[in-house]
Formats: C-alpha cells, sequence, structure tokens
C-alpha cells in the first residue's frame, strides 16, 4: 500500500513540475520606498530597473500618473519546483500632491481580474487556456516615520483589503535602529487593529491544523509587518558565494540575514510555504465574496431616515475644527474653513430641506384624501335628500288620494 | 575730528582719538543685549525634525508627539503651527530662541493646502512686525521672524516630489530656505552623492532660490568654509539624542545598528556638523541681517505699494504715506472673520431652525384644520342620516296607517 502512495506522488510532482505553479503578487508603495530592489533582491536577479519614476528636472507638473507595470519572471528552486511569477508594480502611486486617484487604478485592476473569472466561469464555452490574473497577494509598503499609518496608508489599505490579501511590509528598514523597528511595529499593529484593517495575518485552525503548521503560522504573525531590507549590490561573502548587501561607511547589511531584516523569511513565505495557502486563499475566500457581492447585486442605497435633530457642527473635528493651539502664544492657527466643510453644512441643510419637503407632500396627499371623502359624503347625502323629497312627494300624492278617496266614500254614504 | 588733530601741527597728540573703541562697545552692548533667533522646521511627519533640534542645541528643546494620543485626534485636516521658546545661554551671551514646527504637513491623501499655513505664518511675522514698528511706542516689539527655514527631504534617494517642490518655491521668496535631506543612515554614500547631484539639479532648474552663506573675497579663510558649504548643500543630517560607545569606549552622539554606528559628528557619515557651524557658529548674523535686510524689507516695501495704490485711487495726495489700512492679507481681518464667520453661521442656522419650525407649526395647523373640517362634516351628515332615518319611519307609519 505504501508503495502506491509513494510512486504516485513522484508522479504528481512530475506533472507540477512540468506545469509550474502560478503567482501573481503585486508590489504598492510610494516612490523611493525600495519597491524595484525588493523586485530584485526577491528574484534574485535584475528584473526591474531601479529609479525609473525620477522625473526630469525641469518637469513641475504636480501630478504623477499611476501605471501599472508586470513583469513576469521565472523561478526554480532547489527540487526543480518551477513558480511562475508575475510581479505589478505601481509607480507614481502616492507621489502627486493629490493623490485621490490613485487609488481606483489598483482596485479597479484587482476588481477587473475577478470580473473576467466571473464572466469566464459562467460561459458555456470556456477557454482552456485561459489565464487567471488574480492578484494572490499584495505586499504594501509602509514608510517608517514613527508615528504609526499616515492618512494614505490607512485608506489603501482598507479599501484594499477586502479584496485582496495585503502584507503590509516596513521599507528601508536599515533606517531603523532595533528599538526603533519594534516601535515601528508595535504602533502600526495598533493602528491597524483601530483602523479595522483585515490584513493577511496567517491564519490557521486550532482543532484543524497540525502543531507545525500552528507554530510556523504564529511565528509569521508576530513578525507583520515585515522589516524588508532590499539590495541590487552583491559581494562575494566569506563562503565564497555572492551575497546582497548594503554598504555603509558604519557597517555593512546582509539582506539575507534574519537577525537584520525580514526579507528572507518574507521570501520563503511568500514562495514556498505559503504559496498555496495565499491562492486558496483568493480563491476560496476573497473570490467567493467577490461573487457573491457581485451576483446578488446588493443594493447599496441606504435609506435616510428623516431626523429632525440638528447634528451638533463642533462635533466632527475633521472637518469643522477650529483649531487653536494653546501652546502658542500667538493664536495663529487659523484652520481654513475648507470646501468639504461648507459642503457639510449645506448637505445638512439640504437633508433638512428634504424633510420638510416630504411632510408638506404627506400632508398634501392627506387633504386631498380628506377631500375625496367628503365629496364621496356629500354625494351620498344628496342622494338621499333625492330619495327623502320623492317619498314625501309620493306621501302628499298618497294623502290626496285617501282624502278623494273618503270624500268619494262620504258622499256615498250621504244618501 | 581727526582733520583736526593733524591741521595744527602745534598739538601733538600721543594717543589716538579713540574711535577704534567703538566696536568693543558695540559689542559689549550686543553682548548684553543678546539676540533672538527664530528657525522654523518643516516637513513630512517622522523624518526626525524635533530629534534634529535637540540635537543641534544639546538638550530637549522639544517634546516628541504623543504617539498613545494619536487616535483621539483623528487624522490632520489642518497643518499647525507650534513655536517652542527657550532662552540658551553660553558663556554669559543669552540667546532667545524661537522654533517653529509644522505638524500634519504632508501627512494627508491630498496636501495642496499644506504650505499655505506655513507661508501664511511667516507673512503674519513681517506683518505683526511692520505693524508694530509704526505704532507710537516702540519699545517692546515682539519679534517672531523667521531668520531661517530648514526644509526636511525625505530620503528616497530618487528626487525631489512635487510637494517638496512647490513648497519650496514658495518659500525661497519670503524666508532663508536652507533643504535637508532627512535620516541620512538610510542612503549608502554613492546614493548620497546622486541624491544630492539630482536635488541640487531640480533646484536650479525649477529657480528654487536656496540660502548660501555670503562669500567674503577679503577673508581667505571663511571664503574657503563659505565654498566648502556650498558644495555640500543640501546638508545629509542624522539626529539623536542618545549617547552610544563605539569601539574604542569613547561615548559618542549616534545610531545604534546591530552593523555599526553612524555618527552624528562624524564629517564622513553626515553634514550636521557643517550645518550646525552655519546656523550657529559663522553664519547666524547674516541669517538674521538677511532676513532684516532683505526679506523683510522687500516685503514691506511690497505692502506700502500696495496701500499706496490704494489710497491713490481715494485720495490725490501721494507725498505721504497714509496710515495702515487693513488689507485682506492682515492678521486682524483674518481674526475678524473667523468669529465673524462663527457668528453669520451661527445665526444662519437659527434663523434655518426658525423656518422650519414655522413650517412644522404651520403644517400641524393645517393638519388640524383639516381633520376638524372632516369631524364637522361627519357630524352633519350623522344628523343629516338621522333625519332622513327619522323621516324615512315616519313615512313607514303613514304608510301602514293608510293601510
Amino acid at each position: 500500500m505504501v508503495a502506491v502512495i509513494g510512486s504516485s506522488s513522484k508522479l504528481r510532482k512530475k506533472k507540477t513540475l512540468k506545469k509550474g505553479i502560478q503567482f501573481t503578487l503585486m508590489i504598492v508603495g510610494q516612490s523611493g520606498t525600495g519597491r524595484s530592489t525588493f523586485i530584485n533582491s526577491l528574484c534574485g536577479q535584475q528584473v526591474v530597473d531601479t529609479s525609473t519614476t525620477i522625473p526630469d528636472p525641469s518637469d513641475s507638473s504636480s501630478e504623477k500618473e499611476l501605471t501599472l507595470r508586470t513583469e513576469n519572471v521565472e523561478l526554480e528552486d532547489n527540487e526543480g519546483v518551477k513558480v511562475s511569477l508575475s510581479i505589478i508594480d505601481t509607480p507614481g502611486f502616492g507621489d502627486s500632491i493629490d493623490n485621490e486617484s490613485s487609488f481606483s487604478i489598483i482596485i479597479d485592476y484587482i476588481r477587473h481580474q475577478y470580473d473576467e473569472i466571473l464572466l469566464e466561469e459562467s460561459r458555456i464555452r470556456r477557454n482552456p487556456r485561459f489565464k487567471d490574473g488574480r492578484v494572490h497577494c499584495l505586499l504594501y509598503f509602509i514608510v517608517p516615520t514613527g508615528h504609526g499609518l499616515r492618512e494614505i496608508d490607512v485608506e489603501i489599505m482598507k479599501r484594499l483589503s477586502g479584496l485582496v490579501n495585503v502584507i503590509p511590509v516596513i521599507s528601508k528598514a536599515d533606517s531603523l535602529t532595533k528599538s526603533e523597528l519594534t516601535l515601528n511595529k508595535k504602533l502600526i499593529m495598533e493602528d491597524l487593529k483601530h483602523y479595522n484593517i483585515p490584513i493577511y495575518n496567517f491564519p490557521y485552525d486550532l482543532d484543524y491544523d497540525d502543531e507545525e503548521t500552528i507554530d510556523a503560522n504564529t511565528a509569521l504573525r508576530a513578525l507583520i509587518p515585515f522589516a524588508v531590507v532590499g539590495s541590487n549590490d552583491e559581494i562575494t561573502g566569506p563562503d565564497g558565494d555572492l551575497i546582497r548587501v548594503r554598504q555603509y561607511p558604519w557597517g555593512t547589511i546582509d539582506i539575507e540575514d534574519p537577525d537584520q531584516s525580514d526579507f528572507i523569511t518574507l521570501r520563503s513565505a511568500l514562495l514556498i510555504s505559503h504559496l498555496q495557502d495565499l491562492k486558496e486563499h483568493t480563491q476560496e475566500i476573497l473570490y467567493e465574496k467577490y461573487r457573491t457581492d457581485a451576483l446578488s447585486d446588493k443594493d447599496k442605497k441606504n435609506n435616510s431616515t428623516i431626523d429632525l435633530s440638528y447634528p451638533d457642527l463642533k462635533s466632527n473635528p475633521s472637518k469643522l475644527s477650529f483649531n487653536i493651539n494653546n501652546q502658542s502664544s500667538n493664536n495663529l492657527n487659523l484652520s481654513p474653513i475648507n470646501d468639504s466643510a461648507a459642503s457639510a453644512i449645506s448637505d445638512v441643510y439640504a437633508s433638512k430641506e428634504e424633510a420638510v419637503r416630504l411632510e408638506q407632500e404627506r400632508l398634501n396627499l392627506l387633504e386631498e384624501k380628506f377631500k375625496q371623502d367628503l365629496l364621496r359624503r356629500k354625494q351620498e347625502l344628496l342622494e338621499k335628500e333625492r330619495e327623502l323629497r320623492e317619498m314625501e312627494e309620493r306621501l302628499e300624492r298618497a294623502q290626496h288620494f285617501k282624502t278623494d278617496q273618503k270624500d268619494l266614500t262620504a258622499e256615498n254614504f250621504s244618501f | 575730528m581727526a582733520s583736526a588733530a593733524t591741521a595744527s601741527p602745534e598739538l601733538q597728540y600721543s594717543e589716538l582719538v579713540g574711535i577704534d573703541n567703538l566696536p568693543i562697545q558695540r559689542y559689549k552692548i550686543v553682548s548684553k543685549k543678546g539676540a533672538t533667533f527664530t528657525l522654523m522646521v518643516a516637513g513630512e511627519s517622522g523624518l526626525g525634525k524635533t530629534t534634529f533640534i535637540n540635537t543641534l542645541f544639546q538638550t530637549s528643546l522639544k517634546n516628541h508627539i504623543e504617539n498613545s494620543a494619536r487616535h483621539q485626534k483623528g487624522i490632520h485636516a489642518t497643518v499647525e503651527i507650534d513655536v517652542v521658546r527657550a532662552e540658551l545661554e553660553e558663556k554669559n551671551f543669552k540667546i532667545r530662541l524661537n522654533v517653529i514646527d509644522t505638524p500634519g504637513f504632508g501627512d494627508n491623501i491630498n496636501n495642496k493646502n499644506s504650505y499655505q499655513s506655513l507661508i501664511d505664518f511667516i507673512d503674519d511675522q513681517h506683518d505683526s512686525y511692520m505693524k508694530q514698528e509704526q505704532q507710537p511706542s516702540r519699545n517692546n516689539i515682539h519679534d517672531l521672524r523667521v531668520h531661517a527655514c530648514l526644509y526636511f527631504i525625505r530620503p528616497t534617494g530618487h528626487s525631489l516630489k512635487p510637494l517638496d517642490i512647490e513648497c519650496m518655491k514658495k518659500l525661497c521668496t519670503r524666508v532663508n530656505l536652507i533643504p535637508v535631506i532627512a535620516k541620512a543612515d538610510t542612503l549608502s554614500p554613492k546614493e548620497m552623492s546622486d541624491f544630492k547631484q539630482r536635488i541640487r539639479a531640480v533646484i536650479e532648474a525649477q529657480d528654487i532660490k536656496i540660502y548660501s552663506p555670503p562669500i567674503d573675497l577679503d577673508d581667505q579663510t571663511s571664503a574657503e568654509h563659505a565654498k566648502d558649504l556650498i558644495q555640500l548643500m543640501p546638508f545629509a543630517i542624522i539626529g539623536s539624542e542618545s549617547l552610544v560607545k563605539n569601539l574604542k569606549g569613547d561615548l559618542i552622539i549616534g545610531r545604534k545598528f546591530p552593523w555599526g554606528i553612524a555618527e552624528v559628528e562624524n564629517s564622513s557619515h553626515c553634514d550636521f556638523l557643517k550645518l550646525r557651524s552655519l546656523l550657529l557658529r559663522t553664519n547666524m548674523l547674516d541669517l538674521i541681517l538677511s532676513t532684516e535686510e532683505l526679506h523683510y524689507e522687500s516685503y514691506r516695501a511690497f505692502k506700502m505699494e500696495e496701500q499706496k495704490s490704494l489710497s491713490s485711487n481715494s485720495d490725490s495726495n501721494n507725498d505721504s504715506i497714509p496710515p495702515i489700512v487693513p488689507t485682506s492679507n492682515s492678521i486682524n481681518q483674518r481674526l475678524q472673520n473667523n468669529p465673524l464667520f462663527r457668528k453669520d453661521e451661527e445665526q444662519l442656522k437659527n434663523y434655518f431652525t426658525e423656518k422650519v419650525k414655522t413650517e412644522e407649526s404651520r403644517f400641524r395647523q393645517w393638519e388640524q384644520n383639516i381633520v376638524n373640517e372632516r369631524n364637522r362634516l361627519n357630524k352633519d351628515l350623522e344628523a343629516v342620516q338621522q333625519q332622513i332615518k327619522e323621516l324615512q319611519d315616519q313615512i313607514k307609519e303613514l304608510s301602514v296607517k293608510k293601510k
């Protein structure tokens, strides 16, 4: 029995060897966070040219376009298993003065991949060579400020985490001392929890999974966000093989040293141990959720309740804050009442106007109803009056007839 | 007086008149008076501005932002202006130091108005000084004019961001702008020199006038020093508030990594020493004077021209400079606007509430009327129906009687 299983696994391996495993990785981060260098370090070869987003010195445009750039790399591990890696880079993300539009390009791309699969699934004749372009994992490069996540980080991760496996990464981690790194990781995790951002945290099931898996996943979870150092420079190490390093006047960093950066841990998790898990999570959970939402045509309109209580305009600090900093003696902190504040006020008024208008309509309808009711009853009244008159007339006639008759009979009796 | 001394040959004076004592007297007065120095630090959060200030003056001048409070505030919508005052003394010379921080700059998704607060602040200081100068009594002038602005650049290794370019363009015409590359320990020496080159190219192409120390051709050594400084700009800096032990066992200011120690006061690691020399040791006076003589004067001239043209529209007498008319830029106006605006808002709110209340009461009334009307008519109907019933009964009776 054992022999049969043994040989079948070899056969299975041969088949996967030929086919290769496909994996799509997306890398999102501002310019200068080390995305391209990371990609090159990940693949062990020059895949992307670094510093390609550097603009011309005389270019003074305030808006830098976000473009998606795909690279396909074939990686092979020691046992000959091939991984066909598709890497999507995002040069231009968050580089403009106003970055509101950056998000939609990325989100639309991911959703588009899901839509394609959805469409393909429902075809009568499906294409056997259909290329699955779904993004299996998204690495988000965070700039370590020492003060937690910034607005742009929170916003993009919030929007992406329901669509794709998001793994946050601290970029250029060699600019941080050990204690600063711990602080940044702590602050980022606190912020992720505070803003309810569900990142991919290497989930495990205590009942279902074996101890090894649980231990591995717990260890990985503790490292999030991964502190990454990448490098394009290689030197010959003490063993004689080429190692990627960063060289400073005060020391040299080996990026593959797990004590100095989490790069190697992240790479093995992405490409070896958790590659299948990430794919399965994308397929079975995220894609299914997207499919359900798309097919059930969820009505996202929420009925606004007519609430005639007036909101306290000062309780919304981000929009209408009159910031007076008590530290300085000059009260020069005049926050401008910008467009969003004005629109907030007009929104409130608009909704109140709506409410009043609706009331008016309701009362109009009521009036109409009563009028019609009245009309109906008036008509009934007229009917009844008419009947009455008729009967009165008949009565009179009858009476006349009777008196006539009486006279007649009286006459008869007077003989 | 000097000519009188040499004109008459009979009078032989052994001593000089003593005019050359003036600089020494001046020195005594100045050192007694002390100086005021206002430094602004601008840049995104997390670039080490607070750490740098504390490193520069070797004391905990500024407090770091409280991270535990960051969730209460919510995401910054505005850029604040934070002034820290301190009085430093070294060898009996006092300096009143003002450090202006700009928390919230560049932290949002949309940073269009980030630099507006900075520019307004700088202009307001010039304005305020101008007004105080024109008061009858100008003994107690409160001078917060910014003498130097350090603009912190993120060490991406690429080039300047659009926000940096925009902001520096606006700042350089108003204040002595000194761009610095923050967290210089992120870049290797080659990466740093490429980065500096690119920044210099952008600054030149975009016509941003950064501060450069004047080269005094008479004094060879200081000219050399000035040239040195200019070559290194923008300065790459590392800040640290902690002392670490190096290999020799000495305590030095630096940042300790598992792979080595980046030293703050080591010229091969960063340009901190040069920047300190520029700010404090060699060029502080030049920074102060150029602010007063160059930037303030140009602001003043501009403002007065504006008022002259305003007043020349109303009256023809252009010889005397008219008293300061509050322009749309002045602090007073803006301060007035703020409470006025609030009052207006209150008024509008009340008006709206009133209106809605009256409408509502009208509707209630209307509804009541309709209901009353209906009730009345119903009653009438009832009455008439009653009548009909009675008559019907009567008819019945009569018809029965007839039979």
